[in-house]
């Protein structure tokens, strides 16, 4: 209908007339889907676009569809414009708002979104084929070089052709236009395919990282199992903390002992005020070992070197009061300190009391007894 | 309402779906890993800990020589290995035998379970219980 295509247009649609171009047409206007698939290009009713013929003196239709927008003053709605070159100065401008075409498809059960291109009737049907006669007792006329819609009674020729038919032969080469036909908030497919290849992705990742997580998890618990059977530890962190505490537990007992008997090297026994307790000449030497937890640097009151040590005053030595007896079981330290008579006893048993720390010192005859837990 | 199953509904919810569901497994395994790593790192202190006690309380060679002291002096009258311990008595001590048996004791880390000392005028007893 439309005679002159620019050149370089006609090769570049050549190929795709040929291809698979899929032709509808909306209903009550154009269409006519065919069942089980969708029109990937939709041939427009003219009610649905508006067109005119203007004399513009541009020479190229791109510089014509400038002047478009002004000659239809279509306000704020997003039209889409279409520019035809008739000859010499003469063009065909159209303007098509999408949101009919949109809601037309809608109502026809096209997904707008699936529509490539919309091709006006204008475009699509040749002269020898108008009038055409359409299913609601309407026809596709031509009028004054324009493509119209008119009820058949107002066609001064009959319609010779029905849709169907002249859909069978369509000008070969249609360009048609794009058109977004998206509502607001509707995604397109485009988005959709990017969307769901971000979120493959982020899954992915998330898979990666939790794959990751996995064999890192794994590797550190086969290593810690590994690390508790060499070692011969138990399995469980539980365990192995009773058995650190239990260890702990014992090391303070063993130091509790010692520093207990080294308090009884400092009691103020006759025995001890008779014998001096030289300093220790060479501490931490010669296989002493310091009691566990002490200060190396402390004088060490446990042991002396030569015959004398810090428990000769505590037992052993001679005279009539002396450490008889000091017994340790199960955390608990007794002991028994022989005095010459019961005076003596009552001061002993006050300074045993006062310096071990123990309200458990009895007395018993010329003895002073307790314990220490 | 949009239908359920228009493919673009379909397609975000399989998506959010395929997200939510790795995202969840993915932070499953990234609690287990911290887990299994807190635990291990706790492990590793105790361990040391523990290490370090025994290496304190242990066998060391100045051990072995102190208690092979201890096994061979000429006072000792019982000697009995138990299951976990070892019982040594030594009777009639001299003041002197007596005091560098308790300071060899008592300088010595050995795990003392049970003791007893006891003396009259002139000797004394020692009853001591250890661990192996």
């Amino acid at each position: 209908m439309i005679p002159f295509y620019p050149l370089y247009r006609r090769f570049t649609t050549l190929f795709q007339c040929f291809g698979k171009r899929r032709y509808g047409y909306i209903d009550r206007s154009l269409c006519a889907i065919p069942e089980g698939k969708e029109a990937l290009y939709i041939i427009l009713s003219p009610d649905l676009y508006r067109i005119t013929i203007v004399a513009l003196p541009v020479a190229t239709t791109q510089e014509a569809l400038r002047y478009a927008p002004a000659y239809f003053d279509a306000g704020d709605a997003a039209m889409v414009y279409g520019a035809y070159r008739l000859d010499e100065g003469r063009y065909l401008l159209s303007a098509c708002d999408p949101e009919p075409v949109r809601k037309r498809l809608e109502e026809s059960g096209v997904n707008p979104s699936s529509v490539v291109r919309f091709v006006l009737a204008q475009e699509a049907f040749g002269v020898d084929v108008l009038p055409i006669a359409l299913s609601d007792d309407s026809a596709l006329a031509l009028s004054e070089g324009v493509v119209v819609r008119l009820p058949s009674q107002y066609v001064s020729t009959p319609a010779q052709h029905e849709l169907e038919e002249v859909l069978q032969r369509l000008l070969p080469c249609l360009s048609g236009f794009k058109a977004n036909m998206h509502k607001g908030g509707t995604a397109t497919k485009k988005t959709l395919i990017m969307s769901a290849v971000l979120s493959g992705l982020i899954a992915l990742n998330f898979i990666v990282q939790g794959v990751l997580s996995y064999r890192e998890g794994k590797r550190i618990m086969d290593e810690q199992e590994q690390m508790q059977t060499l070692k011969h530890l138990p399995t469980t962190q539980m365990e192995l903390d009773a058995l650190a505490d239990t260890w702990e537990k014992k090391e303070r007992e063993q130091i509790k002992l010692r520093k207990i008997i080294a308090v009884f090297g400092t009691l103020p026994l006759e025995s001890n005020a008779t014998v001096s307790l030289p300093p220790p000449s060479a501490p931490a030497q010669n296989g002493i070992v310091l009691v566990p937890g002490s200060n190396p640097s402390e004088q060490n009151l446990l042991l002396i070197p030569g015959d004398s040590n810090a428990t000769t005053g505590t037992i052993g030595s001679g005279g009539g009061e002396f450490v008889e007896s000091l017994g340790f079981e199960n955390g608990v330290i007794t002991f028994k300190i022989l005095t010459p008579s019961a005076d003596r006893a009552e001061k002993v048993r006050d300074i045993a009391s006062r310096i071990l720390k123990t309200n458990t010192v009895t007395i018993k005859e010329t003895s002073v007894e307790g314990s220490i837990q | 309402m949009k239908n359920p199953f228009d493919p673009s509904t379909l397609v975000v919810g399989v998506s959010l779906f395929a997200i939510i569901l790795s995202g969840g497994w993915s932070l499953h395994q990234r609690s287990v890993l911290n887990e299994a790593a807190a635990q291990r790192d706790a492990s590793i202190q105790t361990f040391e800990r523990l290490s370090t006690l025994k290496g304190r309380w242990g066998d060391s060679p100045d051990v072995q020589r102190k208690r092979a002291y201890l096994m061979g002096h000429p006072a000792l009258v019982r000697q009995e290995q138990r299951q976990k311990t070892l019982l040594l008595e030594y009777a009639n001590l001299s003041k002197n035998e007596f005091d560098r048996i308790v300071g060899t004791l008592m300088n010595a880390p050995f795990v003392i379970t049970k003791l007893t000392l006891t003396r009259n005028t002139n000797t004394g007893t020692i009853s001591v219980e250890i661990e192996r």
